[in-house]
């Protein structure tokens, strides 16, 4: 019974993420201001940040469904959302810890040019570190959680805390004003929106709920 | 969903999503790579024209200060200046005139006033006209300047080149040369490497910071000094290249308001922009044409990689699928001849090797055990003709039971009448010494009789109300009972057996069981009706039999050996020469020994395979071989009698797997009787042959693949009477006993046993007077008893 | 009991007078040492005292029958595991008990009496005397 609230309580927390996610990239698609930031303090969440965040959180739904209900469609879907959210998120992290550019990071920018991509965003905001960090560590979790076990329990619980670790050093950085908790440690590396702060902590605690100890066969 | 789509969408997203993300970013990397050389190719281009008209200015710029520098010009203009006779003019235009001649690009030269009005002019309308407002004449006072630009009334362009005429740092006048714009146009009339859309246009600032065309421009002729970019349309580059911005546009909007990447440079000199500009759509072209390839790259590797997934997880899931299909059917069907075809070697072929294992294992263990089901059941068969009996009569009367109640509401009469008749039927069947059972179509004990006390242990209260066999506790294995329902529930036949039970004391006893079911008219089964007669006692005098038996034939096999062994001796002569007489009597007595001790061995035999303690092993034997052997020991008989023996063996016969002693039992025991039964100089044959599954031999149906021996005489043959009486125990027709009173008539019994042992048969032909022929079929693979 | 040192040693266990006298006879006869002993006690002490070349067994006796005597003389020492055995006797080597003694036991022969002539008898026993030693375990 406590499972199930659990689940359902990870699946709403992935409904609020989500929703999030598309009122931003909404924001930059239709150049809303107040709809890319959400809470008025600090940098707007990036585009790319709020499509991470959307993929990740049909990753978390997709996983209660997986280790609840043993879902087949989730279950063959997941690997989909993992792979995706892998490639992005580490290809990112990696060009920007070789600091070689990788062309992800212009995949959703206005240009002038007949593209069949639809979005827009006019400015190449980069991503944090640590948020991107946060997405692979997500993206893994997905390939994990579809193997029942120790493990997946394990990688849910500790990968869940962690995320939300980094979120709320992110937001207490904000609230005491200290910039290096919001990972703003030099001029040239983008810090954590309080946005993305704020919804990583509910991505962290919605895979912190997924977990389920197994029933003995 | 099945195993095989799931794999298979599960490999289409692993390979489909890194290859189309790959694909897009290479894609815009490419794009970006083409932009970024449209923008250097204009903003070289720009660079070029800029020096281009830089050059062509300063050309100009030097062609005016010939007539600026020239000493004797300005020293004549002085003079008109400071007499302006009507001398002094005409020698300043006349020497205008002969210089203009010169210089071929100049079309006229004027000389003006410092307060604008035309002294000279190689024009003869200009003079005494007034250009104080003219920009040239402006722009000259102070400075060499070819910046202005006008068209006459033909709309050709020419150039106006003014500069100041000093004398001694004084400005006397402007010496204005007007010159043709063939330069300059043809500047910027360059379109080529500009593709078909672009060109470079020529602004120049005028008041609010407009910017006015000087030039024609490829898409209007007659934009030259007429048509003005307004500066308040920010997306124009026009304006921004008058204003002195040297900038790349990289999503602007030109003249006719088509979207277009510009570069702007400006040339101080003359306050000129320079704008090279082309077509977003001409420049974006290839960008498209790449992004139309990529995107049929990625649907033809899509489709590819959709086939390869769905065949792929086909692979996977096809020896599952067949392995699952096979196994279905055997467990629904029950058929344990089949075997599955295993080709794969990894987990799959192991569970499928595994399986055909298990069949196997399952095939032998239900045929053996079927095969002893049927041997008890046969065998008990013939010892429960009384059991069946009493059963009929109580299956009766449960039948009459049901019958009488349906006539009860009829007859009420009737129904106490034959109440009371019931009353004394149940009195019956309470009193029977066998134990009757009826139960419920589901097995609900409905009735017991009195008997259950003395056999079972529980009243019939105890046992009325609960399942059948529930108290007892099942002692007897799940394939007893699965067997047992299955033939009184699915065939609707009885079931008669053995059957261990367990007393209410907790003792075990063996009955004699069998159970029935009862139809009604449309073949539902109402009832089962059961009877159990407690054969303990028999089982225990029968085990004692056997075992007394036994011990007898070895106790008698002592004395015997000591008979045998010293008649041995005694004619062996051990104990002294014998006389011919003492010889022969002593052999008798050695004989009758032996015989006895035949005697013995048929009676040990008997018993072993009346009490199923026959073991045998089964190895390859040569048929030919053990007949020859046999053979031999009749030898002498067969000399003293001179029978003829034909032989005849097919060729390459198979080797029988079968008990060699089983074997040469039943050869001997044919052949001695072949010889034994035939006069004198009669013949006695002997062939063996294969046959096939289903060959008649001699009016009998071979029911596997087996051997045929058949062993034929000429002698007395078997009386028509004695034919069925035959293969039973101690039996000797009549004939025999008078040709040969010595016998014991088990041999055939034995034989006949002993084939049926190893699923094999005997049967024979024959016509008294004229002879016999025995047939046996020995299958190939003897069954193991 | 006197015995010529060149002749091989027979040991005849058995019970019945006559057998016993018949197949002292016969063995003679062939020219071997017969030792005599009328139960399976007698026979283990006559067989550890004597070490015969070779052993005649019954299975039929009284005080002890062969099987044990036999079990017990393998389990002796290694002379006693290693001497020939014939086993000679009236029962048949049909069900599991006989079977299973004459894996454990390992006798040379098994032979029911009733089945042979005294001739055969003594024919296996010098075969079985006069065959090359087998190493035994």
């Amino acid at each position: 019974m406590i499972h199930f609230i659990r689940h359902r309580t990870a699946r709403f927390l992935s409904c609020l993420i989500g929703a999030e996610a598309i009122i931003v990239m909404i924001g930059w698609m239709f150049h809303i201001d107040w709809m890319t930031r959400l809470v008025p303090i600090g940098r707007p969440m990036q585009f790319i940040t709020a499509f991470l965040f959307l993929l990740s959180t049909l990753g978390l739904y997709s996983m209660s469904r997986v280790v609840q209900d043993d879902d087949e469609m989730a279950q063959l879907g997941l690997p989909g959302i993992s792979i995706t959210i892998l490639l992005v998120s580490v290809t990112l992290l990696v060009g920007r810890v070789l600091g070689t550019p990788t062309g992800i990071e212009d995949l959703f920018l206005e240009r002038s040019s007949p593209v069949f991509l639809p979005f827009v965003s006019s400015t190449t905001g980069w991503t944090s570190l640590p948020a991107l960090l946060n997405f692979s560590l997500v993206g893994i979790v997905g390939v994990v959680a579809l193997f029942p076990g120790r493990l997946r329990n394990l990688s849910l619980s500790y990968i869940g805390g962690f995320i939300v670790l980094i979120g709320a050093v992110a937001t207490a950085g904000y609230l005491f004003n200290q910039p290096v908790l919001y990972y703003a440690f030099t001029a040239s590396t983008p810090p954590m929106s309080l946005t993305c702060a704020l919804v990583s902590i509910l991505l962290g605690f919605g895979l912190m709920q997924i977990h389920r100890p197994e029933m003995p066969q | 969903m099945n195993l095989e789509k799931k794999i298979a969408i599960i490999i289409l997203q692993i390979a489909l999503i890194p290859w189309a993300l790959a694909g897009i970013i290479a894609y815009l990397s490419a794009q970006e790579q083409i932009n970024a050389k449209t923008y250097t190719n204009l903003a070289a281009f720009a660079d070029l024209q800029k020096n281009w008209l830089q050059d062509a200015i300063q050309n100009k710029l030097d062609t005016l200060s010939l007539f600026s520098n020239d000493p004797e010009l300005v020293a004549l203009f002085h003079d008109y200046r400071a007499q302006p006779t009507l001398l002094a003019e005409k020698k300043v235009q006349e020497y205008l005139a002969g210089e203009l001649g010169t210089i071929t690009s100049i079309q006229k030269v004027f000389l003006v006033t410092p307060t604008g009005t035309v002294a000279a002019s190689t024009d003869k309308t200009l003079i005494g006209k007034n250009v104080n407002a003219e920009e040239y004449f402006k722009l000259g006072l102070h400075a060499n300047d070819a910046s202005t630009l006008k068209k006459d009334a033909a709309g050709v362009l020419s150039q106006y080149l003014a500069g100041p005429i000093r004398v001694r740092g004084v400005t006397e006048g402007v010496v204005v040369a007007v010159s043709d714009a063939h330069e300059i146009l043809s500047i910027a009339k360059q379109y080529e490497g500009l593709g078909n859309t672009g060109e470079t246009v020529l602004v120049k600032r005028v008041d609010g910071g407009d910017a006015l065309f000087l030039t024609p421009t490829r898409f209007d002729p007659s934009a030259a000094l007429t048509r003005t970019v307004s500066a308040s349309q920010v997306n124009v580059p026009a304006p921004h290249a008058v204003a002195g911005e040297e900038l790349i546009f990289t999503n602007a909007v030109d003249y006719r308001g088509v979207k277009i990447f510009a570069a702007t440079r400006y040339i101080s000199s003359v306050g000129w922009g320079i704008v090279a500009k082309i077509d977003q759509s001409e420049a974006l072209a290839p960008v498209r044409r790449l992004g139309e390839l990529f995107a049929l790259i990625i649907l033809v590797a899509g489709i590819f990689v959709v086939f390869i997934s769905i065949s792929m997880s086909r692979s996977i899931t096809r020896p599952i699928n067949q392995l699952t299909l096979f196994v279905r059917k055997v467990a629904e069907g029950g058929n344990l001849q089949q075997s599955v075809v295993v080709t794969s070697k990894d987990e799959v072929g192991t569970l499928g090797a595994a399986f055909n294992n298990m069949i196997l294992r399952l095939r032998e263990a239900y045929t053996t055990l079927e095969k002893k089901v049927a041997e008890r059941t046969s065998e008990l068969a013939e010892k429960t003709a009384d059991a069946r009996n009493s059963e009929a009569a109580a299956m009766n009367i449960a039948s009459d039971l049901k019958d009488e109640e349906e006539k009860l509401a009829e007859e009420k009469m009737k129904a106490e009448e034959l109440a009371n008749d019931l009353i004394k039927f149940k009195l019956a069947l309470d009193n029977a010494s066998d134990q009757v059972t009826i139960t419920d179509p589901e097995g609900m004990v409905i009735y017991a009789n009195a008997a259950v006390v003395k056999i079972a242990g529980y009243s019939p209260e105890e046992v009325v109300g609960k399942r059948a066999g529930a108290l007892w506790k099942l002692p007897m294995s799940r394939e007893y009972y699965a067997q047992l329902w299955h033939t009184i529930r699915d065939e609707k036949k009885p079931f008669i057996g053995e059957i261990q039970n367990r007393r209410k004391n907790g003792e075990v006893y063996t009955a004699m069981f069998t159970a029935s079911p009862v139809l009604d008219e449309n073949g539902t089964i109402i009832f089962y009706v059961s009877l159990e007669r407690d054969i303990t006692k028999e089982k225990e005098v029968d085990t004692a039999k056997s075992e007394f038996i036994s011990l007898a034939s070895h106790q008698m096999r002592a004395p015997l050996t000591a008979i045998n062994w010293y008649s041995e001796m005694l004619t062996e002569g051990d104990a002294g020469k014998l006389t011919k007489k003492q010889q022969e009597y002593f052999g008798a007595i050695h004989t009758a020994g032996q015989q006895m001790n035949e005697i013995i061995k048929s009676f040990l035999h008997i018993l072993r395979l009346e009490t199923g303690t026959l073991t045998m092993s089964p190895i390859p034997v040569n048929l030919e071989e053990v007949i020859r052997a046999t053979l031999k020991e009749s030898q002498l008989e067969i000399g003293k009698k001179k029978l003829h023996v034909v032989e005849q063996y097919q060729a390459s016969l198979p080797m029988l797997t079968v008990d060699v002693e089983l074997i040469r039992v039943i050869l001997q025991n044919l052949i001695s009787n072949a010889v034994k039964y035939t006069p004198k100089e009669g013949e006695m044959a002997i062939f063996l042959k294969t046959v096939a599954r289903g060959e008649i031999v001699a009016g009998k149906t071979a029911e596997q693949d087996a051997v045929l021996v058949s062993v034929r005489d000429t002698g007395i043959g078997i009386p028509q009477a004695d034919r069925d009486k035959i293969f039973t125990k101690f039996f000797r027709s009549g004939i025999a006993k008078q040709w040969d009173p010595n016998g014991n008539g088990i041999g055939l019994y034995m034989s006949n046993k002993m084939a049926e042992a190893i699923g094999g048969a005997i049967w024979f032909e024959s016509e008294e007077g004229k002879g016999t022929t025995f047939y046996v079929f020995l299958p190939l693979q003897a069954a193991k008893s | 009991m006197i015995i010529d040192p060149g002749k091989k040693k027979v040991l005849v266990v058995e019970d019945d007078e006559a057998i016993l006298k018949a197949l002292h006879a016969a063995l003679e006869h062939a020219d071997l040492a017969v030792l005599e002993a009328k139960n399976g006690m007698a026979g283990l002490k006559v067989a550890s005292d004597e070490h015969p070349d070779l052993i005649l067994l019954d299975i039929l006796m009284p005080l002890m029958d062969g099987w044990e005597m036999l079990e017990e003389l393998r389990e002796k020492d290694d002379w006693g595991k290693c001497v020939p055995v014939v086993i000679l006797t009236n029962l048949t080597a049909d069900d599991d008990a006989q079977i299973r003694h004459i894996a454990e036991l390992g006798p040379s022969f098994f032979m029911v009496k009733a089945d042979w002539k005294l001739e055969g008898i003594v024919d296996k026993v010098l075969e079985t005397l006069n065959a090359p030693k087998v190493p035994c375990p």
